[in-house]
């Protein structure tokens, strides 16, 4: 469970990345609650901890506002490299 | 600043060389065997870097590697994760202000092919699962490579500076950190472990019967390693809450807590407020008493406490109030916390107005629980499954702890949140299922396992097991 | 009872969609997951007008218009940053001069230039074995996910019903006739169905027991996404058939998009090291300062091809109304808005003004393969 009452939407992150719960609040105004596509449009779960910390708490807010159960809620699956890692590094230069 | 005095740690001793890095051109002192991230905050330094797009400050939040709070320039190499790099005499470090601009003149450079390591059993993580995983492993005949990201093995194990509970077989009475040592000298013992530390496992993969980890020394080598069986024991993350500012430096995770004072004698600052009475949150509190710093109180959200009684009475005789039923709403401060402001929920989590209290304290910890660590076994494409009572996601597997596909192995935290002493016994029973199916040891070593099953039996009969069992219960098919 | 029921809710059948409820008709949409999880959130973003053929260019042209406007009007990101072909061989610039020749007919812009000026437009190139290049200012990129979801909503508000998470398992077809499609969800009764699944095409085609054969095959293909750098420094999008048919822009978050030919026949969608080692190999020749980025994701997607990687575009003369709209190979994203356009028009009146006979389904039957649309990746 988590409280989203009492709280500046604007400067409450869900992402390290700047992204805000409301930029998740708005797009589930809109009526799209599925979160492969709130992550694809907010870019939560999109950037340098590959989604590590921010998209189970978007998942949570998805929860909290639509009542959908957690387990209902499927994580986006994760990608190669799961570390961000250095084109160099690759190519073992 | 650097804790000198500690009741149970001796940092003097511990510390390394004494090194000077510079941060923005100024010089720092710096103890060879700390990481970079450490040593800034000894000399006060919190604010890492800011955000691209709002400007945020960013400062260390987990301190192992995973939420990229913490990236910085060192030596010119942007978006290095300051909390897993150690310090070398002479660092130049910066802060990022912008995203990187790319030079004109670059040469393309030379393709190598990665340096190959080959072993029976791949283990990833070097906690205590991972531990324990390889010298079983080991014993029962198996060639194993152990990787870790961390500068050093013990995983969680080497923040805890409190003796264990349990069973005298895993070390009850024993604090955390000397069972890291402990297991630390059985792995150095035995000659076909190796050991591969500042190496994070960056893909999973199967090639026909064998499987391929690969991995990355120090920011800058490829390895590949590869088993015919691997273990991940990749341990847990710790959970983020939202609340105004929840960005702030000066948040910190629980075990980056327990990082900067138990693992490195940094003071992580002078008053602070834990969010979450569970054992986690509790034991953190004594932590940090002992270590001289102020904990205004604790805030727990739900209507009881979760952690253990006797550590609840011990924080309690401290003077540290538990505020059961109230949540966090807003940190406040410019660059980094200065203060926090709670408030009473209701039954639904609504803040109750009128109750809101204000806390001055510069620290934040937040010990709202852990979830597995499971990215390379979703990767790879095991089979995932929500568990609440395990942390979350977890995968799907058997009682020897293989998962949906074959070879593939899990232990401890990543396999569920749970304790060390279950963590080891778990690295038990994969380590040797892992060379029975990798057809190196042979049956009596069923023996083995099943004891290990029976005592993790046991130890989950009492009453904090029975969350855990109900958790198993979705996730462990025959 | 709906009067059109798109199969697919990729952009293909989203832009259909809003084209159809625009013109007054009643539409649902049938997706299995969810928007654009098929290829299309999966894809390079890149929109161009060079193509080595008549109809292709003409087409690209009119798409090119419609994801100018329809960007204005719905409020997503496409901006007009070019393509840029690197060449590396005499007979390369041979074959181009001749597109070049074909695409100025059409008004496309497009033209040769030195690698000195390529390097004007892209200062990170390599160009040490660089010829010359093939430049259209023109073509473009847009933002999938935005795009995508922008003409879901002009569609829903217009009318269009969009069910997502639901599969089509069989359609029902009496005397030739359509009656409807059953679901997991249930049945939909429709008399038009438009197959717009793209790389699951042949599956629906044999529901629908289609008597004709259209080649249209499932193939892998993979691509990266870096860690963002600082805008403007690739602005185009950059092509090299030299090295392993390469395609590399920056998106506008800042991150490194793109990849190479290395496909795989199936369904099967697990991105590979191999790949990873690959794309690695090929950038740092085009771009060597990519070698400081880091890569933050590979991930794999379908290119639904044909023998002639052309789309297969129209009506099914054997049932009453179905049509197939499928098959775009690594070009689908970009022709979204066209094909929507023609085939709304296709449906409603009939015919359409665009050189849609290019896409005959009925040319693999016969045996009149066009000339292999230029692809990449
Ligand atoms: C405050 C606190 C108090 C605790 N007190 C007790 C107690 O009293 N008794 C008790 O039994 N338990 C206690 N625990 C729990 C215990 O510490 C953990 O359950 C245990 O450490 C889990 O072991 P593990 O090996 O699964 O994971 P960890 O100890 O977390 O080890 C995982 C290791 O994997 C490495 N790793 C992760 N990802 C990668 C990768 N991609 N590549 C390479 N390496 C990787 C990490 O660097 C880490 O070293 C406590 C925990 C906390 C936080
Ligand atoms: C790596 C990569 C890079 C690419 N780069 C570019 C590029 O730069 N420019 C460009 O123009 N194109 C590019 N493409 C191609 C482009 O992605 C596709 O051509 C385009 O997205 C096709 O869109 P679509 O709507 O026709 O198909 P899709 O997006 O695949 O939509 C088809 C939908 O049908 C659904 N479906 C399937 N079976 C059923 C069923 N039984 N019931 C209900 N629904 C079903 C699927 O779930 C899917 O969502 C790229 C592709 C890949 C893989
Ligand atoms: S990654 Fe370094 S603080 Fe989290």
């Amino acid at each position: 469970m988590i409280n989203l009452d009492k709280i500046d939407p604007e400067k409450t992150f869900i992402c390290g990345c700047d992204v805000t719960l409301k930029d998740i609040l708005d797009v589930l105004d809109e009526g799209i609650t599925d979160l492969e596509i709130i992550k694809r449009l907010t870019r939560v779960g999109m950037g340098f901890c590959q989604g590590r910390y921010c998209i189970v708490t978007a998942a949570q807010v998805i929860s909290a506002k639509t009542g959908k159960d957690m387990k209902e809620i499927k994580l986006p699956t994760s990608r190669i490299p799961i570390k961000p890692v250095k084109i160099k590094v690759i190519a073992n230069e | 600043m650097r804790l000198t005095e500690h009741p149970i740690l001796n940092f003097q001793e511990r510390r390394g060389k004494k090194v000077t890095i510079y941060f923005e051109g100024q010089p720092i002192e710096a103890y060879e065997g700390e990481t970079i991230v450490m040593a800034l905050h000894a000399a006060g330094i919190r604010v890492l870097a800011h955000t691209f797009q709002k400007d945020r400050p960013r400062g260390l939040f987990c301190a192992i590697g995973k939420c990229a709070s913490c990236l910085m320039t060192v030596n010119g190499i942007p978006n290095v994760r300051t909390c897993i790099t150690l310090v070398e005499d002479g660092m130049q470090i910066t802060k990022q202000k912008a995203k990187p601009k790319l030079p004109t003149t670059a040469k393309p450079p030379k393709w190598k092919d990665p340096e190959k390591i080959d072993a029976d059993i791949v283990i990833i993580g070097g906690g205590p699962a991972g531990l324990m995983a390889a010298i079983y492993a080991s014993d029962a005949g198996a060639k194993v490579a152990l990787l870790d990201e961390n500068p050093m093995l013990g995983g969680q194990l080497v923040k805890q500076t409190h003796k264990f509970f349990g069973k005298r077989e895993q070390f009850a009475g024993v604090r955390g950190v000397k069972i890291a040592d402990i297991l630390e000298e059985e792995v150095k013992k035995r000659e076909n472990i190796k050991v591969f530390l500042e190496t994070s496992a960056i893909a999973l993969l199967q090639e026909d019967d064998t499987k391929l980890v690969v991995g990355v020394r120090k920011n800058k080598e490829l390895v590949e390693f590869r088993g015919k069986a691997v273990i991940v024991a990749t341990g847990a993350m710790e959970r983020m809450i939202p609340f105004e500012n929840n960005d702030l430096p000066g948040i910190y995770g629980a075990g980056a807590i327990q990082t900067l004072m138990n693992t490195y004698g940094v003071k992580p600052g002078d008053r602070v407020l834990i969010i979450g009475a569970g054992n986690v949150g509790l034991i953190l509190a004594y932590q940090l008493i002992q270590a001289g710093v102020e904990v205004k109180a604790i805030v727990e959200a739900l209507p009881k406490i979760g952690g253990y009684f006797v550590h609840a009475a011990k924080v309690r005789r401290l003077g540290v109030p538990i505020l059961t039923r109230h949540t966090i709403l807003r940190a406040e401060g410019k660059e980094k916390v200065e203060r926090a402001i709670v408030a009473q929920i209701d039954e639904n989590w609504k803040p109750i107005p009128g109750t809101e209290k204000v806390f001055e304290v510069d620290v934040i910890a937040l010990a709202v629980g852990l979830r597995p660590s499971i990215e390379l076994l979703h990767q790879v494409g095991c089979q995932i499954k929500y568990a609440p009572e395990l942390g979350g996601h977890v995968v799907i597997r058997d009682k020897r702890l293989e998962t949906t596909i074959k070879g593939i192995f899990v232990a401890g935290d990543s396999a569920g949140i749970e304790e060390a002493t279950t963590a080891m016994l778990e690295g038990k029973i994969a380590g040797i299922a892992a060379a029975l199916s990798a057809g190196i040891a042979s049956p009596e070593w069923l023996k083995e396992i099943e004891k290990a099953q029976k005592e993790l039996d046991e130890f989950r009969s009492g009453p904090f097991g029975r969350k855990v069992l109900k958790g198993l219960e979705k996730v462990v098919v025959e | 009872m709906s009067e059109v029921t798109i199969i697919g809710g990729g952009i293909t059948g989203v832009a259909l969609a809003y084209e159809l409820a625009k013109r007054g008709y009643e539409v649902t949409v049938l997706e299995r997951r969810f928007i654009g999880s098929g290829s299309t959130f999966r894809c390079g973003t890149g929109i161009r007008q060079q193509f080595g053929d008549e109809a292709n260019i003409q087409v690209m042209k009119r798409s090119v218009e419609l994801w100018k406007k329809y960007s204005e009007d719905f409020g997503f990101p496409f901006t007009q940053s070019g393509y840029l072909f690197l060449l590396y061989s005499e007979e390369e610039i041979e074959d181009f001069k001749n597109n070049i020749k074909l695409q100025n007919k059409f008004g496309v812009p497009t033209r040769l230039i030195t690698p000195e000026e390529a390097k004007e437009i892209v200062p990170l190139l390599n160009i040490e074995d660089v010829l010359a290049a093939s430049w259209n200012p023109t073509d473009g990129k847009a933002d999938p996910f935005k795009a995508t979801m922008a003409f879901a909503r002009e569609a829903k508000e217009l009318g269009a019903k969009i069910y997502e998470y639901t599969e089509v398992k069989d359609i029902v077809v009496e005397n030739g006739e359509i009656k409807g499609v059953k679901t997991n969800k249930g049945f939909f009764s429709t008399g038009t169905v438009v197959n717009a699944t793209n790389a699951w095409a042949k599956l629906i085609n044999a529901m629908a027991e289609v008597p004709i054969t259209i080649p249209i095959e499932p193939y892998k293909h993979q691509a990266i996404i870096t860690q963002p750098m600082k805008s403007g420094q690739i602005n185009p999008m950059v092509i090299s058939f030299k090295h392993r048919d390469a395609y590399l822009t920056q998106t506008a978050h800042g991150g490194i998009v793109g990849g190479v030919g290395l496909e795989e026949h199936g369904y099967d969608l697990t991105p590979t090291y191999e790949f990873l080692k690959e794309v690695t190999k090929q950038f740092i020749q085009i771009i060597p300062a990519l070698k400081d980025l880091r890569i933050l994701r590979v991930w794999a997607g379908f290119y639904a091809k044909t023998p002639d990687s052309n789309p297969a575009i129209g009506r099914i003369n054997e049932i009453d109304e179905y049509y197939i709209v499928a098959g775009f190979s690594g070009h689908g994203f970009m022709m979204a808005p066209v094909v929507a356009e023609g085939v709304a028009d296709l449906i409603t009146k009939g015919k359409t003004n665009l050189p849609f006979w290019w896409y005959d389904p009925y040319r693999f039957e016969r045996g009149e393969l066009r000339s292999k649309a230029i692809q990449m990746g």
